[in-house]
């Protein structure tokens, strides 16, 4: 179980991209947008407002943590402020994943998703 | 790394549209915002040329709009002057001016006095009670005084100790078409055989308050030494006033039948000094909220003092009508509109109480010299040296209630919101927790 400081869930679809998008290791701001917009296809294009308003409330909910600043070789020679999980965001992150995969499972025993499927495939 | 003047102009006008995000956030995170735009853009042209650049823009321009609300809703400075005061610095203008608003109705009730419409003693007699209503409603709704509450209060406890006098003056006898206040003195009048009843409950509430401030904020030595001369100046009003009873009546009545008149000059001044004393402690209780900014409670009690003016022409049609009404306008001025704006816009605590000085001594200067104006209108009627003494006297007492104000309420920083989520203590906090 969660407890804290940590946001309320279900998770703004923001905040969870973001964290599932430092699941595999700390990233700067575009670096993260960039990720969140493979990870949906495109369907969540996150301007710099939402991205670093999510990122302040995630920095004071403890989700998240500042790592280096360091500039990215790929980009420019700017240095970029980059951000890792904690580990309370990585508990919210499971709970929230979980919770997914639960709603989905239910889904999938209502026959939800195969509807869907099928009508995708038709 | 590509790069087009489309890119570079996108980049200086997204730096611009940045300012309409609060100041802080921009601290934060503006360098950061405009990194990650630049890269966006690049991107976008990369794909698109100038078609990808539009379509961004189309994408962030309402996505900027959305979050600099967002973000000036959500800051813990977005209070600051509507609800709370900035520490340390001058209030916003949007502050000042709901301040100077509830001042700003007795002013213009005054000119309209001088222009002899009658509606100004509505305003005198009716005004508190409408202005507290937003303060209380905001309140309730926010759980945080308004700043801009502080005035009204000090309007209001003036009305209510008014009516107190009232009350102690003719008891039963008062009237009022105000239905509510004609239960009050109804109610109230139930304590009516014995004037100290009331005198005591007000004694213990003023007595209360000031234990607690000396708990809480170890008071200095000038704090001692401005509330000696306020305790000394009633005491010898008291005393002057039943020596001036006991020498006017000697001779012609018993002691049994002098009493009640001793009595009610001991209430009356009782009343007086645990009225005006419990006005500077209910200050304190603002302080942790809204700092130096309390001293705008008795401000706002001594605003309406002086009612004089133009209607009187009728009785005396002479020059000095306008000269006085031009003095109480002046007096109005100093008190709704100069001390509220200097106190507000000015930064340092020294600043800060130069201007409370300054104008509360012009204004009660003012004040000393319209006890006088009877003498210009009555000119016949000669200066006796009780009156001018017992003038003195009350000048000496406001000036000493105040300057204690100042020096209760001052370096009392207001309680904030820091940027995290934490709020600083004050050290009546620590004290209250303790």
């Amino acid at each position: 179980m969660i407890e804290g400081n940590s946001p309320q869930q279900p998770l703004t679809p923001a905040v969870f991209h973001i964290l599932l998008a430092l699941a595999d290791g700390e990233k700067h701001g575009y670096s993260i947008m960039k990720d969140v917009e493979t990870q949906t296809g495109g369907k969540l294009k996150m301007g710099p407002g939402t991205l670093y308003g999510s990122i302040k409330r995630m920095l004071a909910a403890s989700l998240i943590e500042e790592a280096d600043e360091r500039p990215d070789p790929a980009l420019d020679d700017e240095r970029r402020r980059y951000y890792r999980m904690s580990d309370l965001g990585q508990k919210v992150l499971n709970a929230e994943s979980q919770r997914l995969e639960q709603a989905v499972n239910i889904a999938r025993q209502k026959r939800v998703l195969t509807a869907l499927i099928q009508r995708s495939l038709a | 790394m590509i790069s087009s003047p489309w890119i570079e102009n996108s980049r200086k006008a997204y730096a611009l549209l940045l300012n309409l995000y609060p100041r802080e956030y921009r601290a934060e995170y503006g360098t950061a915002m405009r990194q990650v735009f630049t890269d966006q853009c690049r991107s976008a042209y990369q794909e698109k040329s100038t078609l990808g650049l539009i379509l961004l823009w189309l994408r962030t321009l309402p996505d900027l709009g959305k979050t600099a609300l967002l973000e000036h809703t959500t800051s813990p400075s977005a209070s600051w002057g509507l609800l709370e005061p900035v520490p340390n610095a001058p209030l916003p203008w949007k502050g000042v001016f709901l301040i100077l608003l509830p001042g700003l109705v007795y002013l213009v009730s005054q000119i309209a006095q001088l222009t002899g419409q009658p509606w100004y003693m509505t305003v005198y007699y009716r005004a508190a009670f409408l202005l507290i209503i937003p303060v209380l409603v905001v309140w309730g709704l926010t759980r945080r005084f308004p700043i801009w509450g502080l005035i009204p209060v000090g309007l209001l406890y003036r009305l209510c100790q008014e009516m107190g006098y009232q009350w102690l003056l003719m008891g039963e006898f008062v009237q009022t078409s105000n239905p509510i206040l004609a239960a009050i003195f109804k109610a109230s009048n139930l304590f009516q055989r014995s004037l100290f009843i009331p005198d005591l409950f007000l004694l213990i509430a003023g007595l209360f308050l000031l234990w607690r401030y000396v708990r809480i904020r170890k008071p200095t030595r000038r704090f001692w030494l401005w509330l000696g001369v306020f305790v000394l100046v009633v005491a010898i009003q008291l005393v002057e006033d039943i020596v001036w009873i006991v020498i006017s009546f000697h001779g012609m009545f018993g002691i049994d039948e002098i009493w009640p008149t001793i009595e009610s000059s001991i209430t009356w001044h009782s009343f007086e000094f645990t009225t005006f004393l419990l006005l500077i402690l209910i200050g304190t209780l603002f302080t942790r909220r809204h700092g130096f900014f309390a001293i705008l409670i008795p401000v706002g009690y001594i605003l309406p003092t002086i009612v004089v003016g133009m209607p009187w022409q009728a009785i005396n049609p002479t020059i000095t009508i306008p000269i006085i009404s031009i003095a109480v306008l002046a007096y109005r001025a100093l008190l709704a509109f100069i001390a509220p704006l200097w106190v507000s816009r000015t930064g340092s605590q020294a600043g800060k109480n130069r201007a409370v000085l300054v104008t509360i001594l012009f204004a009660l200067g003012i004040h000393a010299v319209m006890q006088f104006s009877w003498l210009w209108l009555y000119p016949d009627q000669g200066l006796t040296p009780q009156t001018a003494v017992a003038i003195a006297l009350g000048e000496i007492k406001l000036i000493s209630a105040l300057i204690l104000g100042v020096v209760m309420y001052q370096d009392v920083a207001p309680v904030v919101k820091a940027t995290g989520d934490s709020p600083e203590k004050s050290p009546e906090m620590v004290a209250e927790k303790a």
